[in-house]
């Protein structure tokens, strides 16, 4: 998947909404090993075009081409691409509080990392010893790391950050970075995030307006 | 770890409920089926007289009894029997005059330890109304060894009552027919003693039957020359349970046996009975299935947001339903053990019952039942399974 083109893609609950951006309505092609920022304020569908890359939405116009696939395809392919080629942080985490920060990680599907090599990123985070308690008792901040060490643990082409650091203070955040750039230079892959506000973290991307 | 997730939040009594409806169902009608199989093998065991034969005797009145004769057939009466319409054969139930007494011979003679001697009569029908093996009913002065077909009542009363108030042993009617007796012979000043061994036995007769040559020789032998007049007549009819023909033979008043009628009759009514107990044991199998299903269901809801993240992180719909249709499996083939283990006491507790009442019938086999029983579970668990993978790939979008 070296590219992702958008062809007039238009979510349909966005169907009656006046539309000025780089997404919706027209042609954006997104190549791999780049990073873009997906900027705008809330209810302009930045958790939307993800989900759509993602395809966890189909509520939408138009095509979306994936390295010269279309998106409809089977759930056993659908699982293969979530497991081994793009990588997500959900806004809302979906860690699971009963199960341990650690078992949260390793539950994933393609999590190529050791536990050893888990420590080590939670160490680097600054949260290595909430591997061991259940995710419920973690704070927000806590659990979003947990979530950015569980979507990095797989390989990948394509990094989906929606908001990755809405809970995190700016020192955390830059160290957070630093994790997520490493690991995506290592894979080569290309990294598409949304952010509301504060994109001191996000020096060199390319900004996209919705 | 997925099973925790996905079937943690389950509540138990609803499983219960379904699990009991299921088990009921299933005991109901498997052991529905294995009353039914049982009652037909004890009802209609295999007669050696086919049922288009009646057999029709005359009534005995006080005038018998003081004037010291039997009521008999005379050659018009035979004859006016063979007119009724609707009646094609007849044939005369022909006594011997002679005194005969039998007992055991051989090792049974042994077992039993004791003299097992008893007065006997026998009876011959005309060739062709006995339905058995030609080769196992025939007898020559050569071949000693007299085939007898006792009647299937006789046995019954001797091990029910007899036996036990006599200290005898109780003979069931496979074990009789591999013992040989002794038959002793006598009159007219002379002795013979023969050996018989039982051929068969006929729920119809009541009588004890031997083949014609062997009566017909004895008879010559032994007996005082008299010809005795027929007191029963054996009638083949083509429609013998119509009514029009019972009412003519009983204006001519004779009697009828009616042991046929009356275990058709039973065998109908239990028909009716067990469809309908199947009726709602099918019933109570589809209200259990769908508990499942409604089971099946409620624990996936229950567990909507970890099916559809991790549906999201990468699981297949596949690995995400296959707990739930492996609880279903576990949980509707446990019941089907319980079932089975249920109708094997069942069985078991009958067949011993039987054998208390002096029956000495082979009950047939439970592993039809069994059959049906995983059949039926079968269906349960891929309905409900199929239905639960449906609920999975809906909720994982």
């Amino acid at each position: 998947m070296n590219t992702i083109q958008f062809e007039n893609v238009l979510p349909l609950p966005l169907k009656d909404t006046p539309l000025q951006g780089d997404v919706w309505k027209t042609t954006l092609v997104l190549d791999r090993g780049k990073r873009y920022l997906v900027k705008a304020e809330s209810g302009k569908g930045k958790s939307t075009m993800l989900n759509i890359i993602y395809g966890t939405r189909k509520d939408f116009e138009g095509t979306v081409i994936m390295g010269q696939v279309d998106r409809k395809i089977g759930d056993a392919e659908l699982s293969q691409i979530r497991s081994n080629k793009i990588g997500y942080l959900f806004q809302d985490l979906r860690l699971f509080g009963q199960l341990t920060a650690l078992e949260n990680i390793l539950l994933k599907p393609g999590c190529v990392f050791a536990v050893s090599e888990i420590e080590y990123y939670a160490d680097l985070l600054g949260v290595k010893n909430q591997l061991y308690k259940p995710c419920s008792k973690l704070s927000l901040g806590q659990q979003q790391r947990i979530a950015l060490i569980r979507a990095v643990s797989q390989n990948f082409e394509w990094l989906l950050l929606d908001e990755p650091f809405s809970h995190l203070d700016l020192a955390n955040a830059k160290k957070a970075i630093d994790m997520i750039h490493g690991r995506a230079e290592k894979l080569n892959a290309g990294i598409i995030a949304t952010s509301l506000g504060d994109d001191s973290v996000f020096e060199d991307y390319t900004l996209i307006q919705l | 770890m997925l099973k925790k997730l996905l079937l943690a939040k389950s509540k138990p009594a609803q499983l219960l409920v379904a699990i009991l409806g299921a088990f009921l169902g299933l005991v109901i009608i498997i052991c529905g089926l294995q009353v039914y199989r049982n009652m037909s093998t004890l009802l209609a065991k295999k007669d050696l007289l086919s049922g288009d034969y009646i057999v029709i005797g005359k009534k005995v009145g006080i005038m018998n009894t003081i004037s010291g004769t039997t009521p008999s057939f005379s050659e018009t009466e035979i004859k006016e029997v063979q007119e009724i319409p609707g009646i094609d054969k007849v044939g005369s139930f022909e006594s011997g005059n002679f005194r005969a007494s039998m007992e055991l011979s051989g090792k049974m003679a042994e077992m039993a330890g004791q003299a097992f001697r008893t007065d006997m009569f026998f009876e011959a029908l005309p060739d062709g109304f006995v339905d058995i093996d030609p080769d196992d009913w025939k007898w020559s002065e050569n071949n000693n060894s007299v085939p007898i077909i006792v009647s299937a009542e006789y046995i019954n009363l001797y091990n029910s009552a007899f036996a036990k108030t006599q200290n005898l042993p109780v003979i069931p009617e496979s074990m009789l027919k591999s013992v040989t007796f002794n038959i002793k012979l006598i009159g007219n000043g002379q002795v013979e003693i023969v050996e018989g061994r039982i051929a068969g036995f006929s729920q119809r007769i009541n009588s004890i039957l031997v083949p014609k040559a062997f009566l017909d020789y004895a008879n010559n032998k032994f007996g005082d020359g008299q010809k005795k007049k027929p007191s029963r007549l054996i009638l083949h009819s083509k429609d013998p349970a119509s009514p029009a023909l019972s009412v003519q033979l009983k204006k001519s008043g004779y009697e009828m046996n009616g042991e046929k009628l009356k275990s058709s009759e039973l065998n109908g009514i239990l028909q009716v009975l067990i469809t309908v107990v199947s009726i709602v044991g099918v019933l109570i199998v589809f209200l259990a299935l769908l508990g499942f299903m409604q089971y099946n269901q409620l624990m996936a809801y229950r567990s909507a947001y970890e099916i559809q993240t991790l549906h999201w992180l990468g699981y297949k719909i596949k690995e995400l339903s296959k707990p739930y249709i492996q609880f279903t499996f576990i949980t509707v083939f446990g019941t089907y053990i319980l079932s089975i283990i249920a109708l094997f006491t069942a069985q078991k507790f009958f067949s011993s019952w039987l054998v208390s009442k002096g029956f000495t019938e082979d009950l047939p086999g439970i592993l039809p039942s069994i059959g049906l029983g995983f059949v039926i579970s079968l269906l349960m668990a891929l309905i409900s399974s199929l239905a639960a993978h449906r609920q999975v790939k809906q909720l994982s979008v």
